[in-house]
């Protein structure tokens, strides 16, 4: 298997280590957010048989972390993202 | 030639001119170059190979290819032993020793020919119902004897010598198969300018067509593939890969393959044997060909009884007779080129073909004196170690033959169309399952494709080279230049899944040769309710021998689906996955195995620790110090010797080994607070803090210390154990949640070696080394972080202690690190100064009290373990808020607390469980356990940390530490979390 | 002044100067270590990115600012991108004890510089078949079209974390690893490189 960095190029999957799903922000802080939304958080996932968003870590190469779209059916990866708002830094 | 009974006097691509030799059971036989041990077999006579794996029956050579499912041979002797390789699939050579399998004595007298007769007991799936009673019958008698017969070859259980490789390769198009239609694409692809990879199982390229006598523009076809890849060779964009399999597909267009770069040759060390490769490509070009399905029918299993292709296989490319009085038995055309070439090597034909008189098209090929029978079938065999003769179904007639060459259609070989997940389909026209909808960036073409005329199969090859091409980007000039290929009959197969009933025995027809199934078992198990593909397969394990089912598989299901009553395409497939063939685990290995399974690390100070009698223990990839043994010193005392010297003078230990990570940036201490559940941002310049990770869910995630270098300026240590998590840990908080803090920050771990000195008498030893720095405690207080230099090479140092006594941590760059150990060793001369390993270092930190990654195990909180209070209360953290929920708070949980044993001579182990009486037993009997074990020198007796329920409130409790596993029970104590200075005055003075 | 120049101790005894591997032909590669190779990370501060990348292009003497995995050197040191934020700076001998000042300069205000020499080796690989063993033994496509005629990016070599760099002036291979891991990584590439041939030299003095 093979993720595009976005700065890297297509890279084995062996630069990658898996990060979980990507679909659920963090709470803020202090925020209204009570226990249920913290439970929602930490432990509540989609578990879609199609296109699902997950994080990866580039570990071994340029250290970003990747929001990766990816169908659990076919394991075909649609989209590959910087995490973050360090996509704007990348094309520069 | 002498010896080579069956051999032709001429004809065939092996080189006559060269003799080699070779044995098989310790016979010596003959062969040339270019054989296979396969055909060398066949040109000796020898028609029996091995003996199959349930019922023992003898068994012959049924095929020429990987799909051989019969003459598995063990190759080799000591270490190269290799068990179950297809004699099919064997280049000889001078020297080669090969064996036939699972027989004893022999191959022609096998005591346990015996479970033959014993059919009817051992249909499929009989161990379900067998081997139950007696119960204690089972490991004494059952199991042993299962296990002695079951297998097919036999290891060698010594060290394999031979040397693996394990390598990369990357293309744009990746061909599978360098037979026509390979061929074809990959000359196409790689003129439009594609990287192009041509990978091919056998040494020479041409497919099937080094087997036939059909042409290609008026030359031999073997002739034509061996121009055109050469032509391919001389191109800078195309790399050949001969001898290779391409074995699977995995995701991501990337592929599976191994390469037998030395098993055509007497073993040499020097070379690899085996290279396995990842190949990384855009697009796939499945040209793998296709396999041909034999006809099941009642004794279709005796040696003699081979594939037609295969058969003239033999003729065509090993100038091999296989038999001189020939059957051919087929339901479809191309059997009849079968026909055709055995007759014009020399022997007596006769065709029996199930389909009707006037539909077969291709009777014009036969030559004369060929006797044809038409809408009629074989129903049985006669002979035992060889065939005799075959029993027509209708007339009853019986005809004397050597050789019966079965031909029940083509399979497609699909695999690595399928291997991701695609289902192949059924189609009617060729009675084959194929891959009509190989999916983005796959093409099949040729046999692969379910195309068995040649013409179409060039074009078909061009035309997806050019296609693959087009997807890569590249630009197509030209029309493809599509050679003219010699005519052939056409197919016309008419399904015929096997012999009916009525006229052929369903105990004695085999559909899986390898694992003995026939259709009896099929029958059997669609009557108890198993009777689709998926469970079929598992009951009657057809399919799951090495050959993994190519040749049974497809005439299965279209059993089953006369069985079931539905048509084929309704009975669906089983998976394919990989491996398509078998590889060896050497080559999947790679270097990678014994000592260089995985990487070793080594800190600075590693030789000195090696030439100072050190005992290493592994600390994931590290090598670290356990022990220091002196003479005549046993574990026990050398760890007693360095905890005493640490207690009573001054120790040093290698910390090298934990996360270092060094933080810039406006930002760093609002970052930093946002990750320990103390405060950071607030610390004082030249100071060090003491802080705790937890997870998002509440739980503590790791320990370490952090120290303040400047104002802008962090550095900050974590276990060994969590470095590469803790920092990807925080990649993910700063890319992902806090991008708007303005902090830079990278792993150090590596740039800076460090010791630990602890001991009353450190700072006075230490004084003797620094420079640069005052070491009194009013100068440098308990938690100080400072600069110095340590024999001229900069320093950072730490007071913190981590065993409870005076202490401080030195951190030396990494080129140092050898250099400074060695300086403090000499400084700290006068005092006796003691390397100690990490034995030492966990009784020296369990008599602290000092929890450790034991404690930290992913189910403690920071209240469970007494640093509740260190929890801000004002600040967002990761696993703030999921640590002040209702189940992690309150009472029940499980506190940090010690214990001693109530006996001196106690043992406490690591694991145990803390229970309030001994006998009771339930899942809620038990209140805790021991985290941390150690007999602790100062204190005279064992010692421990645990964690037990409410724990805090019952100290001076008696309890029972129980290990059912190890047979151990001891009454403790509970104490507090701390055994030496409780008050922590050493480590202040 | 205690043990060596940084890096260099935990190479040493792994890599005596010799020639080895496959007989009766010319060696194929070239293997040397790099004994005194000052190593810098420079990771761009929050919104500064663009800022840095022209500071580097202006001392680098180019136009535009490096590509992803692109490299380049001047006045001795050799830059490289690494990720969307982040250089990693070599330099030998006079050029490396220069480079702090220099890159504090390019650092100053948008970047942070964190010093990598003591924690690293590195290993010069050269030759007529150094390209072909790398490519055949690591996971990038060093031999495609992608990537740049002078480069370098990070990856993993069984298991092991390493920065491979591929120079032009000389033309030569450069990998970068933490040291913990000399011994295993030249095992790995003692191995790799033995069917080609190839001959270990001796480290050159600066």
């Amino acid at each position: 298997m093979r993720i595009t960095c976005p700065w890297c190029g297509p890279r084995p999957l062996s630069e990658f280590a898996y990060g979980g799903d990507a679909g659920k922000t963090r709470p803020g802080y202090p925020g209204k957010a009570g226990p249920d939304a913290w439970m929602d958080y930490v432990y509540l996932r989609e578990n879609p048989a199609g296109r699902h968003k997950e994080y990866w870590h580039h570990s071994g190469g340029c250290r970003s972390w990747l929001v990766v779209t990816r169908d659990t059916t076919n394991h075909e990866i649609a989209k590959v993202a910087l995490a973050g708002p360090q996509a704007k830094d990348a094309g520069s | 030639m002498t010896g080579q009974s069956h051999r032709l006097p001429q004809g065939g691509l092996i080189d006559r001119a060269q003799t080699l030799s070779f044995t098989f059971d310790g016979r010596a036989l003959s062969a040339h170059p270019g054989d296979t041990l396969a055909s060398a077999l066949l040109a000796n006579g020898v028609h029996l190979t091995g003996r199959s794996f349930k019922y023992h029956r003898p068994r012959g050579l049924y095929s020429s290819g990987p799909e051989e499912p019969n003459a598995l041979v063990t190759l080799g002797t000591s270490g190269r032993t290799e068990p179950n390789i297809p004699a099919t699939m064997v280049e000889v050579y001078d020297g080669l020793v090969a064996r036939s399998q699972n027989r004893w004595p022999s191959l022609k007298f096998d005591a346990l020919a015996v479970n033959s007769l014993l059919k009817p007991f051992f249909p499929a799936g009989f161990y379900y119902k067998t081997f139950m009673w007696p119960r204690s019958f089972w490991c004494r008698l059952y199991e042993p004897m299962i296990r002695r017969a079951a297998g097919l070859g036999a290891l060698a259980n010594e060290p394999d010598p031979d040397r693996y490789k394990h390598a990369h390769a990357h293309c744009d198009i990746l061909v599978v198969g360098a037979g026509p239609a390979g061929l074809m694409a990959a000359r196409e692809a790689a003129l439009a300018g594609a990287r192009v990879l041509l990978a091919d199982e056998r040494p020479a390229p041409g497919g099937h067509l080094s087997g036939e006598t059909i042409g290609i523009d008026g030359k031999p076809g073997a002739a034509w593939a061996g121009a055109v890849a050469d032509e391919l060779a001389a191109m800078e964009n195309v790399r050949l890969l001969s001898r290779t399999t391409v074995y699977g597909r995995y995701d991501g267009m990337t592929f599976g393959a191994v390469e037998r770069v030395g098993d055509h040759r007497a073993p040499d060390s020097s070379s690899p044997r085996q290279r396995s490769w990842t190949i990384h490509s855009d697009q796939l070009i499945c040209a793998a060909g296709a396999i041909e399905r034999p006809l099941v029918f009642a004794g279709n299993d005796r040696p003699g009884v081979m594939l037609a292709a295969a058969a003239r296989s033999y003729v065509n490319r090993y100038g091999v007779l296989p038999g001189r009085n020939v059957v051919v038995f087929t339901n479809n055309d191309d059997a009849y080129r079968t026909a055709n070439d055995l007759a014009g090597a020399g022997a007596r034909v006769t065709l029996v073909d199930s389909r009707a008189e006037g539909e077969v098209a291709a009777r014009a090929l036969l030559p004369a004196g060929v006797e044809a029978h038409y809408g009629e079938y074989v129903a049985g065999t006669k002979g035992r170690a060889h065939l005799r003769g075959v029993t027509l179904a209708s007339s009853g007639r019986g005809i004397a033959c050597d050789l019966l060459c079965v031909s029940g259609g083509w399979n497609p070989t699909i695999h690595l169309l399928s291997h991701t997940g695609r289902k192949p389909v059924w189609d009617e026209a060729t009675a084959s399952f194929a891959m009509t909808d190989p999916g983005d960036g796959a093409f099949a073409a040729g046999g692969a494709a379910a195309t068995f005329d040649l013409g179409l199969t060039l074009r078909e090859g061009a035309t997806a080279g050019r296609a693959a091409a087009r997807a890569c980007g590249c630009r197509l000039s030209g029309k493809a230049d599509i050679p003219k290929a010699g005519q052939l009959p056409a197919y016309g197969v008419e399904a015929l899944w096997r012999v009916p009933d009525a006229m052929s025995k369903a105990q004695g027809s085999f559909v899986d040769l390898q694992n003995d199934v026939t259709v009896a078992d099929l029958e059997l198990a669609e009557r108890e309710g198993f009777g689709h593909a998926e469970h079929a397969k598992r009951y009657t394990t057809l399919g799951m021998a090495t050959d993994q089912g190519k040749l049974g598989n497809v005439n299965a299901l279209g059993i089953l689906s006369e069985l079931r009553d539905m048509p084929v395409a309704q009975a669906g497939t089983t998976t394919f996955r990989p491996l398509a063939t078998p590889v060896a685990l050497g080559a999947i290995a790679g270097q990678a195995r014994g000592r260089d399974l995985r990487p070793v690390r080594h800190t600075a100070m590693y030789r000195w620790h090696e030439s100072h009698d050190a005992v290493f223990t592994q600390a994931g990839l590290w090598l670290r110090p356990y022990y220091y043994p002196r003479e005549g010193e046993d574990f026990a005392a050398a760890a007693a010797r360095e905890v005493h010297a640490v207690r009573s003078s001054v120790g040093m230990v290698d910390i090298s080994t934990l996360g270092k990570i060094e933080l810039k940036g406006p930002d760093a201490g609002a970052f930093l607070d946002r990750l320990y559940i103390n405060s950071i941002s607030k610390m004082k310049l030249g100071r060090t803090r003491y802080g705790v990770m937890l997870r998002e869910d509440g739980m503590v995630f790791d320990d370490g210390v952090v120290a303040r270098l400047g104002e802008d300026h962090f550095f900050i240590t974590v276990t060994t154990a969590h470095a590469a998590q803790v920092m990807q840990h925080m990649e993910f908080c700063h890319q992902v949640h806090w991008p708007e803090l303005d902090v830079q920050f990278c792993s150090v771990s590596e740039a800076w070696a460090a010791i630990a000195v602890a001991g009353p008498n450190t700072r006075d030893a230490l004084a003797r080394c620094v420079t640069g720095l005052d070491l009194s405690n009013e100068a440098f207080p308990f938690l100080a972080a400072g600069e110095g230099r340590i024999d001229g090479a900069p320093v950072r140092i730490f007071r913190v202690s981590f065993s409870g006594e005076l202490g401080y941590e030195i951190f030396a760059p990494a080129g140092s690190g050898a250099g400074v150990w060695r300086a403090i060793m000499e400084a700290g001369e006068p005092y006796g100064i003691t390397s100690f390993g990490t034995e030492a270092m966990t009784v020296l930190r369990v008599e602290k009290g000092h929890v450790a990654g034991p404690e930290l195990d992913g189910r403690t909180t920071a209240a469970d373990l007494g640093l509740g209070r260190m929890m801000a209360r004002k600040k967002d953290y990761i696993g703030r808020a999921m640590a002040e929920r209702e189940g992690l708070v309150g009472a029940g949980r499980q506190q940090l607390i010690g214990l001693k044993p109530v006996g001196k001579d106690g043992a406490l182990r690591m694991g145990a469980h803390l229970v309030n009486e001994l006998g009771a037993v339930g899942p809620d009997v038990s209140q805790g356990r021991v985290t941390s074990a150690a007999y602790s020198p100062t204190c005279g007796h064992f010692i421990a940390l645990g964690v037990l329920r409410d724990g805090r409130s019952r100290i001076g409790e008696r309890l029972y530490a129980v290990s059912p596993l190890h047979e151990e029970q001891v009454e403790v104590t509970v104490t507090q979390g701390v055994f030496v200075d409780a008050q922590g005055e050493r480590m202040r003075v | 002044m205690s043990e060596t120049i940084a890096g260099y101790s935990a190479l040493e005894g792994l890599l005596k100067p010799g020639t080895y591997g496959a007989e009766g032909m010319a060696p194929g590669v070239s293997i040397e270590q790099r004994p005194h190779v000052t190593q810098y990370q420079l990771i761009a501060r929050n919104n500064k990115a663009a800022q840095l990348a022209n500071r580097l292009s202006r001392f680098l003497g180019k136009k535009r600012a490096l590509a992803p995995m692109a490299a380049a050197e001047r006045n001795g040191l050799f830059v490289c991108a690494t990720g969307p934020r982040d250089y990693w700076i070599l330099a030998e001998g006079s050029a490396g004890s220069d480079a702090p000042g220099v890159l504090d300069g390019i650092a100053d205000n948008c970047a942070s510089l964190f010093d990598q020499s003591e924690g690293r080796v590195v290993v010069r690989l050269s030759g007529p078949n150094a390209a072909v063993a790398l490519a055949m033994g690591t996971p990038l496509d060093l031999l495609g079209p992608a990537f740049p005629a002078e480069g370098a990016s990070h990856t993993v070599i069984e298991h092991i974390p390493v920065l491979v760099a591929w120079r032009a002036k000389p033309v030569c291979y450069d990998i970068s690893l933490p040291r913990s891991y000399a011994a295993s990584f030249i095992t790995w590439l003692r191995e790799t490189a033995r069917d080609f041939g190839y001959v270990i030299e001796t480290p050159t003095t600066l």
